[in-house]
């Protein structure tokens, strides 16, 4: 017992050594420097609460940018999700076309999202972009013009376009999950004479919460880290109705300077995301696992 | 849910325990020395050749990528033997910026560097930056190719030079002369002759303008600080003075009306959110009558991957209407070598700065050099008369002012993107466009 | 009952279509983007009518030093597999296996990673890196990327742990193999599947992430891919044939990478999330 005490020490000490160098230290210094007045040319005094009442205050951007992001995070944690798991559905018990098809829904996650951005930015370019284009044929108006992603009533919905589709992930983890029900429970089914879509309703689907909740915390956290293809598409225009939180951290730091500001919105970014976890974990009443 | 908020509770007390134990003071803000500037030291003494840090953005596709090539070599066959730069790459404008605060922040900034878009005054915020003066005063050689013109332009409020510039920019905008010929106009004198100019461009079946509000909106925010610039004497301050704090004169707010007019009717349809390389693409191939935009682009006009052939002899080169051109000088670069590379890291400067490195870039990107001195060859003349007409506009212009670039900060800058289609959409009026610029100034810190 | 299976069967298939369609047109985008002219990226021209355009690919060679960058990128992401994965599995292994004061701590703590945003630790890591010396070289991207990759292999490999009956380990005690070799000779051989499923994960982790490695290197020896591809974008001029010639030699070790473990991928999760 006291050999295995030692090996489980052994064993750890890696593993927490290397999260307390970048986790710990980093998200010590973000904590305490939110209540400083840091910027990019010096700075660095206390000032309490003050970045925070700032961030609060009635009039603030921080609350649309807020606004935006939630909307993202339901959006991606419902629809994303669904999409991930029909697509699974009708590609689970191998069919021929099954791996090519997976392979090809998982090229959007692999393409950086730097390629990606200039990408939609071309597509949905108003002049000779794929989109208005093909739209101008089909309808033969030659004069239609829409700017999807500068036009504030489509910027939101275009941009959300740019990730809401490639749910590659979830399907693959989905599926993987699917081929763990046993064959006999379908064939059982069938002999039953429960159609296709009552064996996914009421066999595959109930089966499967634990990973949908996993995958739909994936998906929602995923929502609090995108940054690039907003940078490159709309860089959170028109005003601010395609910021997130991420975007509104990297303008605050490194455009305004003020890297204390920009700092107390990564506080409550992670806070933000823990209650995000904790909600989904409750919604989908997921099995008591690693993350407690 | 309760566990789990009494575990997250232990897990920062855990953080401070183990970073206070551990690592003091983590957000000092003590001047860290990175190991660059020791192995520098320790190399001097073992005579060695002494390592000088420089920053560069002018790589891969930039302009000046190829000059920069020229520049360097010359440096290192001259001085190779007695100084090594250790140069970082840092590729596109906006990722040189923000790399740059970065080490700003933590006060490690390089030992040159270029100092645009706020980041010399990071330098000087933070105390790195040098007072060039004393050293432009030793030596008249260099102080002469550097010139008065753009050490007066470049000193600061407290009296101190922290930057020398290496090319003085000269912006009036690019016309399609066959397209005006056919719609039976000229450059205009008056903006009214110039939006009735761009109606008539219209009818003729041309688009006016190429222009892009993304990105600093750069072709778009020359329009506009002409007109500010051009309009009268408060105008015409208001573009010239650095930083500028208050947009909400009906100066700017009338500008702002007319571009919104020009945006609407008179650019390239999918000129909103559109980048740089999409205005260019569209004048260069010929889609657009003009463009704003300054002597670096002739080189494209005769680049058969870019223009349309035989593009460079259909153009001109004119004033802004009241007879209005931009014309300043770059921020240049700034020195923040510690004392022990101070001499090396003063003689690249002046290498960078001076003649060889005019000329080169002169000659291989059109960046106009800061004095007479450096005279411009027959042969570039023949070669690139747009640049030469860019010159001579400059001795006739009446109105001379700044790029909103150099006379706002980035917090402005990076405004106009956003707003530009919230003006053209009926978002907002002009009105309150000048007031959320205003605003902007002030979140900037 | 026929014309129903029928129906269902042609929704299904238009749906699949719909999503490969969606999902292929970006890369055959950039694929084609890769041989085309600027001029014809930028009018969105159908077909190549400036001839396709090979020498993009050198260029793409010639603007950025991709050879060396794809030298660092392998190396980086080589030990950041090797280091996350070691690391990752040793710690899951116990935290999954025994209880002992402290676990449950540990691993709610480990897991954070999961919802902390790369963003908002930027500048922060940048000045630990540089205080413990490790900036401009591989070995603080190796550590930075491991420890980002830290929550999401962690619970890949506690959850396939999970699936490990515990009478195996029993046994092999019983016959006298010690700690260390029941964990190596025994449980790890078997998890296979769970590691080259963090492996692709860690993988793409290692192989795009762009902010830190711009953030925490100077030097073009140490750099990895995807900065390369911010060398054809500058403020007045642009090489996007280049850049979309640059982004295919990014994108294809990852995708081969993934057709080659999709299989191992599949498995490991299957087995991995048998109980969550």
């Amino acid at each position: 017992m006291k050999v295995k005490k030692r090996w489980i020490i052994i064993f750890l000490t890696p593993a927490v050594l290397l999260f307390a160098f970048v986790y710990l230290t980093s998200l010590y210094i973000l904590v305490t420097t939110s209540f400083t007045d840091l910027t990019a040319g010096g700075g660095g005094n206390f000032v309490g609460l003050k970045n925070y009442i700032e961030l609060f205050k009635p009039a603030s951007e921080f609350w649309s940018v807020l606004k935006n992001n939630v909307i993202w995070v339901l959006l991606q944690s419902t629809v994303h999700v669904y999409l991930g798991v029909i697509v699974a559905l009708i590609l689970a018990r191998n069919k021929w076309y099954t791996s090519l098809v997976r392979t090809i829904y998982m090229l959007p996650n692999i393409i950086s999202n730097a390629a990606l951005g200039m990408l939609f930015i071309f597509i949905l370019n108003p002049k000779f972009g794929l989109i208005n284009n093909t739209w101008r044929l089909i309808s033969g108006n030659d004069a239609y013009m829409q700017n999807w992603f500068m036009d504030p009533k489509t910027a939101f919905g275009s941009v959300t376009m740019t990730w809401l589709p490639y749910a590659g992930i979830t399907a693959i983890l989905v599926m993987a999950e699917m081929t763990s029900i046993p064959d006999s429970i379908y064939e059982a089914a069938i002999i039953d004479g429960a159609s296709q879509l009552q064996i996914n309703m009421f066999i595959v689907l109930p089966l499967m919460r634990n990973i949908i909740g996993t995958t739909t915390i994936l998906a929602a956290s995923n929502m609090l880290q995108k940054l690039d293809i907003i940078l490159l598409t709309t860089s959170g225009g028109p005003g601010t109705r395609t910021t997130n939180m991420p975007m509104s951290i990297y303008r605050t730091a490194l455009i305004d300077n003020n890297y204390s500001l920009a700092n107390a919105q990564g506080v409550f970014l992670i806070l933000f995301g823990l209650v995000a976890v904790l909600l989904i974990r409750k919604i989908y009443r997921m099995n008591e696992n690693i993350l407690g | 849910m309760k566990r789990i908020l009494l575990s997250m509770a232990a897990v920062v007390t855990a953080i401070a325990l183990l970073v206070s134990g551990c690592t003091k003071a983590p957000v000092s803000t003590e001047p860290s020395q990175g190991t660059n500037k020791e192995t520098a030291a320790a190399d001097k003494s073992t005579n060695g050749p002494v390592e000088v840090t420089y920053a560069t953005f002018r790589v891969g596709a930039h302009v000046q990528a190829p000059g920069e090539k020229i520049m360097l070599e010359e440096f290192n066959r001259l001085y190779g033997d007695k100084i090594k730069l250790v140069i970082e790459e840092l590729p596109s404008d906006d990722v040189y910026v923000n790399k740059m605060k970065a080490l700003a922040a933590s006060n490690s900034l390089p030992d040159v560097f270029d100092g645009k878009n706020g980041v010399r005054e990071l330098a000087i915020a933070n105390g790195t930056a040098r007072n060039l003066l004393p050293y432009l005063e030793e030596d008249p050689e260099w102080k002469k190719y550097v010139g008065d013109m753009a050490i007066k332009a470049n000193t600061n409020e407290d009296g101190n030079l922290y930057s020398i510039s290496y090319s003085q920019r000269i912006i009036g905008y690019y016309y399609n002369k066959s397209m005006f010929e056919k719609a039976g106009i000229k450059p205009a004198e008056t903006w009214e002759e110039f939006m009735s100019n761009c109606e008539a461009l219209k009818k003729a079946g041309f688009t006016p303008f190429a222009n892009a509000t993304g990105e600093n909106a750069w072709t778009v925010n020359l329009l506009l600080g002409a007109m500010i610039g051009t309009a009268n004497e408060a105008g015409n301050k208001l573009m010239n003075e650095k930083p500028v704090t208050n947009f909400n004169t009906p100066e700017v707010i009338n500008a702002l009306e007319n571009i919104k007019k020009i945006l609407t009717d008179y650019s390239n349809t999918d000129a909103l959110g559109a980048v740089y390389a999409n205005a260019a693409n569209v004048f260069c191939q010929e889609q657009a009558a003009m463009i704003a935009n300054g002597p670096w682009m002739v080189g494209d006009f005769t680049n058969p991957e870019k223009s349309v052939e035989g593009l460079d002899q259909r153009l001109g080169v004119a004033l802004y209407p009241n007879k209005g051109i931009y014309s300043e000088y770059d921020p240049g670069f700034v020195l923040c070598a510690k004392d022990d590379n101070l001499e090396e890291a003063l003689t690249f400067l002046k290498f960078r700065t001076g003649p060889f490195s005019q000329k080169t870039f002169l000659e291989t990107a059109g960046s106009l050099p800061l004095t007479n001195n450096i005279e411009l060859s027959e042969e570039f003349k023949a070669k690139k008369p747009l640049v030469v007409q860019h010159l001579e506009l400059a001795s006739q212009a009446e109105y001379k002012f700044k790029t909103l670039d150099v006379i706002a900060d980035s917090s402005v800058i990076d405004s106009f993107a956003k707003l530009y289609p919230e003006l053209v959409f009926g978002e907002i009026d002009a009105q309150t466009f000048a007031q959320k610029l205003t605003d902007a100034v002030y979140r900037q810190k | 009952m026929q014309i129903n299976k029928i129906m269902a069967k042609t929704i299904s298939a238009i749906f699949l279509l719909l999503i490969v369609c969606v999902s292929i047109v970006p890369f055959l985008w950039v694929f084609a983007s890769s041989f085309k002219s600027n001029a014809d990226i930028m009018s969105a021209a159908m077909g190549f009518p400036n001839g396709l355009k090979f020498i993009n690919y050198k260029n793409a060679f010639k603007l950025a030093p991709i050879d060396k960058f794809y030298i660092n990128s392998i190396i980086v992401t080589f030990f950041g597999i090797l280091l996350n994965v070691t690391f990752a599995s040793a710690a899951a292994y116990v935290l999954s296996r025994f209880s002992f004061k402290g676990a449950r701590f540990l691993t709610v703590m480990l897991s954070m990673g999961l919802f902390i945003p790369g963003a908002a630790l930027l500048q922060p890591l940048f000045q630990i890196i540089s205080k413990a010396n490790l900036s401009n070289s591989h070995a603080g991207l190796v550590i930075v990327y491991s420890a980002l990759g830290l929550a999401t292999t962690l619970y890949v490999m506690i959850s396939y742990f999970k699936t490990i009956p515990k009478e195996l380990e029993e046994s092999a005690y019983i016959e006298g193999s010690g700690f260390v070799n029941t964990f190596f000779r025994i449980i790890l051989p078997l998890t296979r599947p769970a590691l080259s499923t963090a492996a692709v994960i860690q993988f793409l982790l290692c192989w795009n992430e762009f902010q830190f490695a711009l953030i925490l290197t100077s030097d073009n020896n140490v750099r990895t891919l995807p900065i390369a591809l911010y060398y054809f974008k500058s403020s007045f001029a642009s090489d996007y044939g280049a850049m979309f010639a640059a982004t295919i030699l990014v994108i294809c070790p990852s995708i081969i990478v993934f057709i080659l473990l999709q299989k191992q991928v599949v498995r490991g999760l299957v087995a991995g999330s048998v109980k969550g």
